[in-house]
């Protein structure tokens, strides 16, 4: 049987001021995972105001920094020191724990606020923390109906502020904030931002907060008054409905925190934890008591191996459906390692021909969730690719691709094994800008690019489904030039091919213009890849060098972050040309026709510079030297004529 | 409709602009001391349950002698309304002379702790939005912090090339100036320094009422702003004038010079020169206010913004 505690892995940082500082910024941080500056976005994206009360915490989650899902917990507080100006300094501790860390064995705000209050930060480094496991029983006695109506109104577009005075503390806002999330599938909690107060004034990305006053723009829970749903609001009518329904509390929020997919708010996914309501309203959670009865994991798994081993079919069904209980259980983890191992040796996940499919099916899938976890990513499908050294059976690829994921590297993956119907069913559930952003990730293979630059492909031609996020998501990517150069290295045809068929779903047929050559290179902060250049030199055409020198190059380097003085240099450089060499023979080399006046003149006032004034003065001796052989020319032939008249007139008698 | 009205009640008309610590917060505060002192009946009006209590919860913490805290990440928007009366001829009884007429000028304020406005952070979308949305800006230009920091350009420069860019194929960017009406204000004028340096520069004379030193906005206060741009630590002060007068019309321009708390006043003996510092510290270090507080140029520039922005 698991323990009560769970052991974390917490990244931090430490915002503030440091005393006689005029700014506030990240003075520390654990330096593992997240950086100082992702920190710093992160605080700032879930700023809460001015609160008059100190101390307040807020529930922030992260993913877009790193495209790695994490929950932090942030505790503003007071300090008794003074800033620059003579202000008191209010700093934040922020804590924050990866998503996957917490899906398979959650665990309470409240206990993570509590546990990590007057926990000392340490100077570098990730802190290791045993946080108690969520109990559902504890959480169940704070339900009642102004909570269930609040998580009902989180499920449309508008915040939800709670509003109420200074009365109610800090511990009965988080008690009531935990309730809440408590009411919604817990993948939600990957998505949700919530806080013990915010500012009435604020205009803030917080979802669910404590505030003093009514906000026009957000729905507003009066605190301790009955909270009517709009009928405007179906959907949250609806799960309001669900939500009341259940008369088992306890049972409710088991069952709602084994639904740890991860989940966003907004009008898109509200159906989402309506069908993960409804699902368990159908099937009742697994009582915690009755589980107490089992045995560890691992020992029903042996039992089960000896089973298969000897072919006993009905002992082989008894743990079969003794296994699908435990893996569906909170309470229950197994030792991963172990159960891996004997995956490996039994050969749990071969095919058994003479057992019914569906227990075998079922087998798989209880297997996988107690060892791997409920939700399904690359990495995982690498170990079961190790366990089964390459051979998946068309039942574990069922089973497995009926298992949680928000990672279309595996669900594509899996579905490419299955059929191409599997495939171009999954593929259809991704919009083009997911796709591209999973093949930008670290875990995309040759095989999924390959099937990604093909599905783009093939929307294009067909005009279908092409969404208006893939051209931005495709810059940003760099067009996947580092992807392609990692998976076809030395392949440059092959990379060349895939990135102008990936400049074509951007930017349509024909040849680039300028606008979007700078949006094709400057899309990532990263260099962008040979591929892209060549495929955006090729795509643009002639003047394709100046091109990417003004609108690319001249940027990159402007991005470069010098002093003042040195990129004025910089820039004075890189506009002026340096003057093409002279011709050693033959007729001289005319400008070309394509240089402008400007070019034209920066190219005179070089060679100007360049030749020196002693030889701008033999010029002038020249042009003297030849005015004076002109008057010379001009007085002999004036002389010459005036003789000839002299000698006629002498010669007239 | 009530949708619509949502949406511009959300938008701001003034935005305040300022490095951190320079006060942005404090001059909000300030402004309903300020027209509690003047005798011409202007009076500021939360325009909603949340901007009342705001207002009031700074205009108290204020008049308790107690700084405003910094402002955080997070734009905060006030719905305030500057009320009073003008004179103005309208009718036919007051064909021959003025009669006073209630007028009310929008004053939805955003405010935003300075570090917003770094170059070194991602510029927030809604801060450029609330920027483009806005026809009058407050740009408060501390020159204690200039003289020992020098960054007020970094605060200002960033911001104001996006905002450009968003204007850039507007019409009313044209002429390549900014729509917007620009409210400069000198913060900090009860500081010793600032002080000296006005005096330096024969530029201030006595308020009529209370004694006190005022520097005459326009030509006076931009001379002022012009000579602390040049005590710059970094040295781009200069740049900062400059700057604003390459983006924003003349004639919509206007330089105040400013005192949130202003100068101390003893209510027995009146203003004394040698003893006029408003501001003290306590053995911890923590700044509280002297004496009663008495802001100086703090209604004029946000009246002057509310008439200009009135008349469009």
């Amino acid at each position: 049987m698991a323990g009560r505690t769970v052991r974390l892995d917490v990244e931090w940082a430490l915002w503030g001021k440091e005393p006689g500082d005029h700014d506030y910024r990240v003075l520390a941080c654990s330096q593992s995972g997240l950086t100082e500056q992702k920190f710093d976005q992160i605080l700032n994206r879930f700023s809460i105001g001015t609160p008059d009360t100190l101390p307040q915490v807020t529930i922030v989650w992260s993913g877009r920094e790193d495209g790695e899902e994490r929950i932090g917990i942030a505790i503003h507080e007071s300090s008794a020191t003074p800033d620059k100006v003579g202000r008191r300094i209010a700093v934040t501790r922020y804590f924050c724990v990866r998503y996957e860390q917490l899906a398979y064995q959650p665990v309470s705000y409240l206990a993570l606020y509590r546990r990590l209050r007057t926990l000392r930060l340490p100077q570098q480094g990730e802190l290791r923390i045993d946080v108690d496991r969520m109990r559902p029983d504890e959480i169940a006695s704070s339900v009642n109906e102004q909570v269930m109506s609040t998580a009902a109104l989180l499920l449309t577009d508008k915040s939800v502020c709670i509003v109420c005075d200074d009365k109610v503390d800090l511990d009965e806002r988080l008690l009531f904030l935990d309730t809440v999330a408590a009411m919604l599938p817990y993948g939600m909690r990957s998505k949700l931002s919530a806080s013990t107060w915010t500012s009435s004034t604020a205009q803030h990305n917080i979802r669910l907060s404590f505030t003093t006053d009514a906000r026009d723009e957000a729905h507003n829970v009066f605190w301790g008054r009955p909270t009517p749903i709009s009928s405007e609001a179906q959907t949250s009518q609806e799960y309001m409905r669900l939500l009341l329904n259940h008369a088992d509390r306890k049972s409710l929020i088991a069952r709602l925190a084994q639904a740890t997919d991860l989940m966003g708010f907004g009008p898109r996914q509200s159906r989402l934890p309506l069908a993960v309501l409804d699902q368990s309203y159908r099937e009742p959670a697994h009582g915690v008591d009755a589980l107490r009865e089992t045995d560890r994991p691992e020992k029903v798994v042996r039992s089960l191996a000896d089973a298969l081993q000897r072919q006993d079919v009905d002992a082989a069904k008894s743990f079969i459906g003794r296994l699908k209980y435990l893996s569906h259980d909170l309470e229950v983890q197994g030792r991963r390692d172990e159960l891996k191992q004997i995956l490996k040796e039994e050969l749990l996940l071969s095919p058994r021909p003479w057992l019914e499919g569906d227990y075998v099916e079922e087998m798989y899938g209880s297997l996988l969730r107690l060892t791997f976890g409920r939700s399904l990513s690359k990495r995982t499908l690498n170990e079961v690719h190790g366990i089964v050294h390459g051979v998946f059976s068309p039942l574990l690829l069922d089973a497995l691709a009926r298992m949680h994921t928000y990672d279309p590297v595996a669900s594509v993956s899996i579905a490419r094994r299955r059929s191409s119907e599997a495939l171009q069913k999954v593929l259809t559930g991704y919009s083009g800008a997911e796709l591209v952003h999973a093949a930008a990730g670290l875990d995309a293979d040759e095989s999924f690019i390959d099937t990604v630059c093909k599905e783009l492909a093939r929307r294009y031609k067909s005009q279908e489904g092409m969404d208006s996020g893939l051209a931005e998501a495709l810059e940003r990517s760099g067009f996947l030039g580092g992807v392609l150069e990692t998976c076809y290295p030395g392949q440059y045809k092959r990379q060349f091919e895939l990135m102008l068929s990936l400049l074509k779903v951007a930017y349509g047929e024909g040849a680039l213009g300028d606008q979007e050559l700078e949006s094709a290179l400057n899309g990532t902060k990263t260099m962008p890849s040979r591929a892209l250049l060549s495929a955006v030199a090729y795509l643009y055409g002639s003047g394709a060098g100046d091109a990417l020198t003004d609108r690319f190059l001249r940027k990159k380097v402007e991005e470069f972050d010098l002093t003042t003085t040195t990129r004025d240099v910089i820039r004075k450089n890189m506009a002026q040309r340096r003057p093409k060499p002279a011709p050693t023979g033959g007729h001289p080399v005319l400008a070309p026709r394509q240089d402008t006046w400007q070019q034209r003149a920066d190219l005179v006032r070089h060679e100007r510079s360049e030749t020196g004034w002693w030889r701008r003065t033999a010029g002038w001796w020249k042009r003297q030297m030849d005015y004076l052989l002109y008057l010379l020319l001009s007085a002999s032939l004036v002389l010459l004529i005036v003789m000839i008249i002299i000698f006629a007139m002498e010669q007239t008698p | 409709m009530a949708a619509q009205r949502e949406t511009e009640g959300s938008k701001a008309n003034i935005v305040m602009w300022g490095a951190p610590t320079c006060g942005k917060t404090t001059f909000l505060a300030a402004l309903s001391i300020a027209l509690g002192r003047q005798s011409e009946g202007w009076k500021v009006i939360g325009a909603n349950d949340q901007s009342t209590r705001a207002l009031v919860t700074l205009t108290t913490q204020l008049s308790d002698g107690v700084f405003p805290k910094a402002s955080g990440a997070v734009i905060e928007h006030y719905r305030w309304r500057l009320v009073g009366q003008e004179l103005r001829r309208g009718g036919w009884k007051s064909l021959f002379r003025r009669s006073p007429v209630g007028v009310q000028f929008g004053l939805d304020l955003a405010d935003l702790g300075g570090e917003g406005y770094s170059p070194r952070r991602l510029t927030q979308k809604e801060l450029i939005d609330d920027l483009v949305n806005s026809r009058g800006i407050v740009f408060l230009f501390d020159p204690v912090r200039e003289f020992e920091k020098g960054d007020a350009f970094e605060y200002l420069f960033g911001v104001l090339s996006h905002l450009s860019q968003h204007f850039l194929e507007n019409p009313e960017f044209s002429s390549g100036l900014l729509p917007h009406h620009l409210a400069i204000c000198i913060t900090k004028f009860d500081e010793l320094r600032v002080l000296e340096t006005a005096e330096k520069l024969g530029l201030t004379q006595p308020d009529e009422e209370e004694h006190f030193p005022r520097v005459d906005d326009g030509d006076d206060a931009r001379e002022l702003f012009e000579k602390l741009c040049e005590v710059s630590a970094s040295g781009y002060g200069g740049m900062i004038l400059n700057t604003l007068e390459q983006y924003f019309a003349p004639e919509r321009t206007r330089y105040f010079v400013t005192s949130a708390i202003g100068f101390h006043v003893d209510p027995r003996l009146g203003y004394d020169p040698d003893d006029h510092q408003n501001v003290m510290t306590d053995e911890k270090g923590f700044t509280r206010i002297r004496g009663t507080v008495r802001p100086v140029n703090v209604m004029e520039p946000l009246l002057w913004l509310g008439r200009r922005l009135g008349k469009k």
